[in-house]
Parts: structure tokens; C-alpha cells; sequence
């Protein structure tokens, strides 16, 4: 298992501190944040440096749904297709092309699997499900074509909303798990702009039922893009890789980073606490500290011994450290359930949960108020596990 | 007439090039004779398309739904890749392709094929408690059959439907598994469905794919599979795992859509592990749960340790 960096604008030199200490294993390129050159030269660097780090290009082709867009430098690469509409999809060549285009520009690049094409999958029974796989048909029909012998990896967006049809998911997995790949990319469009963590059970736990069949039954990579903290439970479920970026855009996927920004204020501080399995705000530090609760909070990374002995809001909490604090915090994690059993680790994760229920319990009696819906994801997680060990038969 | 009163003599009479020499099986709508044909020994399969007087050979509707030319085109599109497929667990296609008869009122359609020495998995289930060595042969042979099946021509990739142990022969030479019926397992010709209450032998063997009426899913070489799971359990155990004594064609049904078949290993304590789970396995009600691959599953049966556990 691996925690992966999301690419995205203003990389600075986090992605190359994080794979020198090893709280990354690699990266997911965004070709919107780097031009087609500078991506070439991002991965031939990451390459040379660290050769065994996983190297990844996400397309990002579903971008070129959202009209009007704001996709950055995505036009200056050539697959790229704005304004794609329906009349788009119509056409087995068309399929082809796309695919043909996509993963010729990867077959370019120092990557060390290639990510086929894909649009967002609205409903498992509709139109967009059946695009969806005709693009991943013809990615590995293609692929299958050329010399190139590094794995592929198909992609599929996924509409949160999606994954309450368990009929759908079921007959949309006995489709991929025969498809000609080595593995799959999955990403979930969130609809919500509240909390990373939060999630409706059910959808979590048919997330997780999809990354354990693929992963678990059926032996395919897994890698889960924009995860954050729902990776620990997709983790656990068996996934090979999750990844998260350092803005709330890169850490859970809205269709809102390919639109025109309205404005809007600066995101608050926050430190990732994962003995609380939370984000949580630098004003409830300030007021855990004064609990005298701060130690029972602190992930214990190398960038957080400030928080033990200074006041949290005195704290220098640059964007920079509070990113490279988070991966740290996170594959920390990711990696005491790295080893375990499906079985076990979601016996560790449920304890995790206890945990963090009873140490946000403590503050909350020693006077700390945390601002809604703060802590809310826990028992939707327990649920979540609760309704994924019924579905997979892990009773 | 119907089917089951075709004797070897009624054959000698209609079809004269070929000489049958004895009466080897039945089935459904179907049954075999043993042949001499150009000196060799074949098996010669007989299939009723309609029993109707009125319905002809010539293209007019049979009475189980499809137009006879389209049975007779489906027939021999399926015998074609049957002769592309190269493998000894499938039976062989004979020098005779398919052809149509009259007899008396029954409209038929007969060919040539293999015809293999030796039992079916029916008859030696029916013997001796088998032995895992042989169990674990089974599973390999017919798995290696589903493959050759499903990978044998890319643009038409067929799963056989009718896996069932009368359709699995050993052949006595050699000891191998072999598959018969290959592509002829028509629903239409089953009668099975319309008569409530009785379970006859292909009704054993549905599986939760072909009984799913939503149509949402389809079907691949993972249905097969999951029949493969019901002889592997039925020859370790000597018992179906989804139907009892006195069940109704519904409750079996619901059986096999719902129920979970007793362990392997409670039934018959000296199967192998390893064995128990392979045939678990192939008997998930879902697909995606099976085996991605044949390939995968023939890595499973490697792991079969043959001398069981005892």
C-alpha cells in the first residue's frame, strides 16, 4: 500500500521533500498545473531520483465535460477535446481515437503505468457507464496493440450518487473484472463542498466493496485518486494506493476545480490529527491546548513538535509544512494497516474510530468546541465498514 | 412418434449412409447413437426442432420459438468454432456436418462426433466415493474446456450453458475429462421450465446468471464456472449443494439464487483446504466473485493437495 501525492498547482518542493522522506511512494501528475513539457521533466526528474517511485499521468480528459471550463494548461496538450457532448461518443472510431491519443501521449512520458481516458460515470445503468467502459474497452484494446509493455491502468470517475445502486455496481463489476487490464484508477465525484471525511455510509461501503473485489477477489491494482482520510477505509479494504493533494481540491474530487473560481476567502489553517481521524481547525488546537488535552491530539510527525510546546495559533504553520505534516500523518497510518488482513485491518480501523470518539468525548468535557460537522464521519465510517463486512461476506 | 421411441432401426431407415449400431444416451430433447460411418466409430446426435407435423425443415417457425433455419444456422455456426477449438476436454466434431431429417413428424437435426469409450461423470458419481486425485483432474480438464471455449476465436467467444455430469465422459484410454454438447444447450429445447415441479437433469445445474430475469447481466465463461462448482461439489460430497429430495423446480430456484450450499469440508471432512475453497468460490451468486480468469483458476487447483487431508 501506498499514500500517493495529488499533483496539482504550486507543487513548490513538496512532492520532492515528501518521496525524499518517504512519507510518499510517488505521484499522480495533473496535466492542468504543468505544461506538456514541465510534466515531461517533473516525471524524468522523479524518475532519476527516485527510481522506484510510483509515476502516474492522470489525463484528466473528463475535464473537457465542463463547459465553460477553467482546465488551465490542459488545451496545450494535444488529446485534450473541450465541450464534450454526447454527439462525442457516438462511434467506435471515435472511442479509438481517444484512446489512441491519450495513451500516446503517456507512452512518451517516464511513467510507470498508463491511465486510460474517462468521462464521469453518473449512474452504473446509464449512458454514461456504458461511455465509460467503451473507453476503457478501447484503452486496453489499444494498448494491447502497441510494444509498450508497462501496465494499464483504467480509469473511472465515479458520481457518488452512483454507488447507491448495488444492483447496478454488481453487474457494472462483472464487466470490469473481465476487462484486459492490469488495474484500475478510481476516483469518486463528490457532490457535497462540506468535510473530506464525511460520506453516506452506503456509498463508502460500495466503494470499498468495489476496491475489495478488484483488488482482493480479483487481483487488479487498485488506486484510489483524491482520497485524504477516506482512503484509510479504502486502504483497508485492500486498495494498493490511495492519494491526496495538499488543497481541499486535490483531496476530494468536485467537478468545481474545472470551473471559474467565484472568489472566495483563504481556506482556514488546519492540522491533520490522526488520533482523531480528522482536519481539524488551528482555533480548536488553541482551545485543546488550553484543555490541556494537546498531546492526545498530535499525530506525532516531524513537523508538529511546535504544536507540544507553543501556543497552536503562535505556531508558523506554512502551507508547505501543514501538506508535508498531512502526508506524513496519513501514511503513518496507511501503513499499520499496510500488512494486515482485510479482516484485520478494518478490526483496526474500527479501533481507531473508538479511539477517536473517546479522545474527542474528552475534550469536548473539558470545554472544547469543535465546529460542526466535525467528528460527524466517525459513526458514518463504523456504518460504512459495518454494511462493507455484510457485503463482501466478511461477517 | 416421439423422440424417445427413435430406435436404431428408425435411424437405418431414414438416414441410410450411416449404419447405427446401438442406443448410447438421451437427453432433453435429444438422443444418441453409436455409428460405423466410412469405417470409423462415431457418436450420432439427434435433435428434435419440433414434433409438429405441420412444421417443416424449410424456414417456418419450430413451436420453441425460433425459425428452424435460424436453429440449423445456429447449429452450424457453433459446430464451426467447435472445429476451430483444439482441445482434448472438448468433444471432437465428426466428418458429417449438420443436416436435417423428417421422421415421421419430427423435425431433426443431426451430425457426427467423437465418440469417446468410457463413462460419464454421472455414472462413476454414482460408484464409489470418488477420489480427490480424480475430483481435482475434473475440475482441471473442464476448466481447461470453459477456456478453450471462451478464448478459442475472439469474435465469438461461447460458454457451453449445459455443463452438467452426463455431459462430462472419462475417457477410458487415457482417463481424461471430456465435454460433450458443446453450443447445443438450447433453452428452447428444454422443456424443463413449463413443467412446475419437476426437476429434470439441466434444471440441477442453472446457475443464479441464467436465472437472472432482469437481463441486466450477461453472461460469460464465469456461468460455466459456477456449474463446474456444483459437479465439483456433488462429486467430493455426493451431494447437490442446492437441491434436496422433494424440492419443487421453484424452491430450487430460489435455492440456488439465495442459498449458501453447507461446507465442502462438513460434508466430507478429508477434502483438501484448498479444494473447499475453489468450489466455494466458483459457487458465489455473483460473478465478479468467481474467477477473473481460467487461468486463475487452474493456479487454484494447482494448489490442490491431491492426497487430501487425511
Amino acid at each position: 500500500m501506498t499514500l500517493l501525492a495529488q499533483h496539482g498547482w504550486g507543487k513548490t518542493l513538496k512532492i520532492t521533500k515528501a518521496l525524499g522522506s518517504g512519507s510518499i511512494g510517488g505521484l499522480i501528475l495533473s496535466p492542468r498545473d504543468e505544461t506538456p513539457e514541465n510534466a515531461a521533466a517533473v516525471l524524468e526528474s522523479i524518475a532519476g531520483d527516485h527510481p522506484d517511485a510510483t509515476r502516474l499521468f492522470d489525463p484528466l480528459f473528463h475535464a473537457g465535460q465542463v463547459v465553460p471550463a477553467n482546465v488551465g494548461k490542459l488545451p496545450d496538450y494535444s488529446y485534450y477535446r473541450p465541450n464534450l457532448a454526447r454527439r462525442d461518443f457516438i462511434g467506435a472510431s471515435k472511442f479509438a481515437g481517444y484512446a489512441a491519443d491519450v495513451l500516446g501521449f503517456q507512452y512518451t512520458l517516464n511513467v510507470t503505468s498508463l491511465v486510460a481516458p474517462t468521462i464521469e460515470l453518473v449512474n452504473f445503468g446509464d449512458s454514461s457507464a456504458q461511455i465509460a467502459l467503451q473507453l476503457a474497452d478501447a484503452s486496453s484494446t489499444h494498448h494491447a496493440s502497441t510494444d509498450d509493455k508497462r501496465s494499464l491502468l483504467l480509469s473511472f470517475l465515479i458520481n457518488e450518487n452512483a454507488l447507491q445502486s448495488l444492483d447496478e455496481l454488481d453487474a457494472f463489476l462483472d464487466a470490469i473484472t473481465v476487462m484486459n487490464a492490469d488495474g484500475y484508477y478510481l476516483m469518486m465525484s463528490r457532490a457535497s463542498s462540506t468535510h473530506n471525511a464525511l460520506i453516506e455510509p452506503s456509498r463508502l461501503a460500495a466503494l470499498m466493496y468495489m476496491v475489495y473485489i478488484l483488488r482482493v477477489v480479483n487481483g487488479f491494482d487498485v488506486y484510489c485518486g483524491y482520497s485524504d482520510l477516506i482512503g484509510l477505509p479504502l486502504h483497508a479494504a485492500g486498495a494498493t494506493a490511495s492519494a491526496c493533494g495538499w488543497y481541499g481540491t486535490l483531496r476530494r474530487f468536485t467537478f468545481n476545480r474545472f470551473r471559474k473560481s467565484k472568489g472566495g476567502r483563504r481556506p482556514r489553517p488546519r492540522y491533520l490529527s490522526t488520533p482523531v481521524l480528522e482536519s481539524i481547525l488551528i482555533s480548536e488546537m488553541d482551545q485543546i491546548s488550553q484543555a490541556g488535552l494537546i498531546d492526545e491530539f498530535i499525530s506525532g510527525t516531524s513537523y508538529d513538535n511546535d504544536f507540544r510546546t507553543k501556543l497552536p495559533f503562535t505556531v508558523a504553520w506554512p502551507d508547505e509544512d501543514a501538506a508535508l505534516h498531512h502526508w506524513e500523518a496519513l501514511a503513518a497510518k496507511v501503513n499499520e494497516i499496510e500488512s494486515l488482513t482485510v479482516d484485520d485491518a478494518l478490526k483496526k480501523l474500527v479501533d481507531w474510530i473508538d479511539t477517536a470518539e473517546a479522545i474527542r468525548s474528552e475534550a469536548e468535557i473539558g470545554g472544547v468546541q469543535f465546529e460542526p460537522p466535525s467528528g460527524d464521519h466517525l459513526d458514518m465510517w463504523r456504518l460504512a465498514i459495518q454494511q462493507f463486512r455484510e457485503m463482501a461476506e466478511l461477517t | 412418434m416421439n423422440i424417445h421411441e427413435v430406435n436404431a432401426e428408425t435411424v437405418d431407415r431414414h438416414i441410410p449412409d450411416l449404419a447405427p449400431t446401438a442406443f448410447i444416451g438421451a437427453g432433453g430433447q435429444k438422443r444418441v447413437f453409436k455409428c460405423e460411418y466410412h469405417g470409423e466409430t462415431w457418436a450420432l446426435p439427434l435433435i428434435v426442432v419440433s414434433d409438429n407435423p405441420d412444421v417443416t425443415l424449410d424456414g417456418a417457425d419450430s413451436e420453441f420459438g425460433l425459425n428452424s433455419d435460424q436453429v440449423i444456422a445456429r447449429l452450424r455456426r457453433e459446430v464451426e468454432i467447435m472445429r476451430k477449438c483444439d482441445s482434448p476436454h472438448l468433444v471432437k466434431m465428426g466428418p458429417m456436418d449438420v443436416t436435417p431429417v423428417k421422421i415421421e413428424n419430427l423435425s431433426i437435426l443431426y451430425f457426427l462426433e467423437e465418440y469417446i469409450d468410457g463413462d460419464d461423470l454421472k455414472h462413476i458419481m454414482t460408484q464409489d466415493r470418488m477420489p480427490i486425485d480424480q475430483i481435482k483432474d475434473v475440475g482441471v480438464h473442464v476448466t481447461r474446456a470453459i477456456d478453450a471455449l471462451w478464448n478459442c476465436d475472439p469474435s465469438q467467444q461461447i460458454i457451453h450453458r449445459d455443463l452438467k455430469p452426463a455431459n462430462v465422459m472419462r475417457r477410458a484410454s487415457t482417463g481424461e475429462f471430456v465435454v460433450l454438447d458443446v453450443g447445443l444447450a438450447f433453452d428452447l429445447l428444454d422443456e424443463s421450465i413449463s413443467h412446475p415441479g419437476q426437476v429434470p437433469g439441466t434444471t440441477l445445474y442453472f446457475t443464479p446468471d441464467q436465472l437472472d430475469h432482469t437481463r441486466k447481466r450477461q453472461m460469460d465463461f464465469r456461468t460455466d464456472m459456477f456449474a463446474l462448482g456444483v459437479i465439483l461439489y456433488e462429486a467430493t460430497t455426493g451431494k447437490h449443494p442446492f437441491y434436496s429430495t422433494s424440492m419443487s423446480t421453484m424452491d430450487l430456484f430460489k435455492s440456488i439464487l439465495h442459498a449458501k450450499p453447507k461446507p465442502v469440508r462438513d460434508l466430507r471432512p478429508d477434502a483438501p483446504n484448498e479444494l473447499e475453497v475453489i468450489i466455494m468460490r466458483l459457487l458465489a451468486k455473483k460473478p465478479h466473485l468467481r474467477y477473473r480468469t481460467c487461468e486463475s483458476l487452474l493456479d487454484a487447483f494447482d494448489r490442490v493437495d491431491s492426497r487430501g487431508d487425511t
